[in-house]
């Protein structure tokens, strides 16, 4: 009993890491119609900061906020030069300039993080364990699922609620007819791509407790993402958190019970559940009156 | 001074334009109804104004200011323009106040406000919370009539509002609001399919027909001129 509570509680953890990144995707995705295959450098980057950040005897609790702007920062250079040129374009053009970018950034960051696995110096608050019916459970974990269903729910707050989250539906929906308001959306969508990149550098500075980071996570990252965005459907909040979940779960279970074929087991329910549903858990709404 | 002035202007999709040589003014207070069969290239012409899209060529001030072609919409839009397009345009997805408050963002000074259009098309207010796919067609384009009013513009581009809307609609919404439009003073170009809505509000006459204007005047030289009516209108 204890040990299945701990590993759900272990996928929720991992879900919630899913999430945050998946969220930053999708978010330029649908709004953008851009494929940002750079979200996974976004993520380590996000991690490498948090590393040095807690390194550095700081404060501990600063290490995600720099994280985000440091990352966030990033995707406003990126949308300057050279995405804003690619948004036009179609997704193949999309993938080689952003996949050769991300390979580009991958090997930046080796040479500048090195090529060994760097966990960061969590402060001693963040180390220890609770006991969940008698198991011990990392507390930073805890604080993950915590922090991580917080910052949904400041999203969707942002997004659903506020008349600046309405703009950016309303330029998902109809760009043009934005713009004849008055209000510039090339503007709108440089600002939610620095957020979008901002979102892959938090989840890297949140997860780094949990996963490390090391060179090639940053793919690990960007493909379990893409199932993410794939798996809950394009454009739909709620979609990328199912997704999330969904494949959170099943990768944690897998490993619990089929250790040796957890990878296969994991994507035969990806395939499966696209086949059954080809547009994603949560198909979006027609959008035109 | 005239609002709204086109010099020579042409219009079209790339390849040869769709119209040409076109002159007109728009001052304050006035309504040019812009007639033509069904694809003479009003929409075009309007889109064209707005920077959406069409290519633009010739000469196109707004109050005296020249407009270049490489202006987004947004730009275009912040000198008082606004365009209330046809049909779609509302935003499906968003409450019908979310809808109006997204003209605010970037608002030009002026009278109009929220709570003012609440006050003046009190059906908006009733159905704020409602999404803009829950409106009817009478509802809808008053909600793109004031969404374009909140923008604080003293120009507005109308396209084809009757379509769609029951004469009854027509007459409470589509012909109140422009006499309304043109009692405070706004320029309005309205293109228009119904040529007897648009003649009953307009102080000008445009017809449009093989490329260019083929008339300009009152509507009563137009009412009268029934040749002209069937030969390009299909009146």
């Amino acid at each position: 009993m204890g040990f299945y509570l701990i590993q759900t509680l272990n996928a929720v953890a991992f879900s919630v890491l899913l999430m945050l990144c998946g969220l930053g995707l999708s978010l330029v995705l649908s709004l953008m119609n851009f494929v940002n295959l750079t979200h996974g450098a976004s993520y380590l980057f996000g991690s490498y900061v948090a590393v040095v950040w807690l390194g550095s005897g700081a404060p501990w609790w600063l290490a995600v906020p720099a994280a985000f702007l440091a990352a966030a920062l990033a995707g406003l250079l990126l949308d300057r030069f050279p995405f804003a040129r690619f948004y036009g374009r179609n997704h193949l053009a999309q993938v080689l300039l952003t996949y050769g970018l991300s390979v580009m950034f991958a090997d930046l960051m080796r040479l500048g993080f090195g090529a060994e696995i760097r966990s960061p110096a969590l402060p001693d608050l963040l180390r220890g364990v609770v006991f969940v019916l008698g198991m011990p459970f990392p507390i930073y974990r805890l604080v993950l699922i915590l922090a991580g269903g917080v910052l949904a729910l400041v999203l969707w707050y942002l997004f659903d609620r506020t008349i600046w989250g309405a703009v950016v539906r309303a330029s998902v929906a109809d760009r043009r007819m934005v713009e004849t308001l008055g209000l510039d959306t090339s503007r709108v969508f440089a600002v939610v791509m620095a957020i979008a990149a901002g979102l892959g550098g938090l989840s890297g500075a949140l997860g780094v407790g949990m996963l490390s980071a090391y060179p090639g996570l940053d793919e690990e990252i960007l493909l379990h993402a893409l199932f993410v965005v794939v798996l809950g459907g394009l454009g739909t909040f709620r979609g990328t958190v199912a997704g999330a979940f969904i494949l959170g779960f099943a990768m944690t279970f897998a490993r619990v019970w089929l250790p040796e074929f957890a990878g296969f087991l994991t994507l035969l329910a990806i395939a499966l559940l696209l086949v059954l549903r080809p547009d994603g858990l949560v198909a979006p709404r027609l959008r035109q009156v | 001074m005239s609002l709204l002035c086109l010099r020579g202007v042409s219009v079209g999709h790339g390849g040869a334009p769709i119209l040409a040589g076109i002159e007109l003014e728009v001052g304050p207070g006035e309504v040019v109804a812009l007639l033509g069969r069904n694809g003479v290239g009003k929409t075009t012409l309007l889109h064209a104004l707005m920077g959406l899209g069409p290519v633009r060529r010739g000469s196109f001030l707004v109050k005296g200011q020249d407009v270049p072609t490489s202006w987004p919409p947004h730009r275009i839009a912040r000198l008082g323009l606004a365009l209330v397009p046809q049909g779609r345009g509302a935003f499906a997805a968003l409450t019908v106040e979310e809808n109006l408050r997204l003209a605010t963002l970037a608002a030009r000074p002026s009278a109009w406000t929220l709570a003012r259009v609440y006050a003046e098309f009190p059906r908006l207010a009733e159905r704020r919370r409602l999404p803009g796919a829950a409106l009817s067609g009478g509802e809808r384009q008053m909600l793109l009539i004031a969404r374009a009013l909140l923008t604080g513009a003293d120009i507005l581009l109308l396209d084809e509002p009757t379509e769609g809307l029951a004469p009854l609609a027509i007459e409470a919404v589509v012909v109140e609001q422009i006499r309304r439009l043109r009692e405070d003073g706004l320029a309005v170009l309205l293109a228009e399919q119904n040529v007897a809505v648009a003649l009953q509000v307009a102080t000008r006459a445009v017809v449009l027909a093989e490329g260019g204007i083929v008339f300009a005047g009152s509507p009563e030289e137009l009412a009268n001129d029934r040749d002209l009516q069937r030969r390009h209108l299909g009146v």
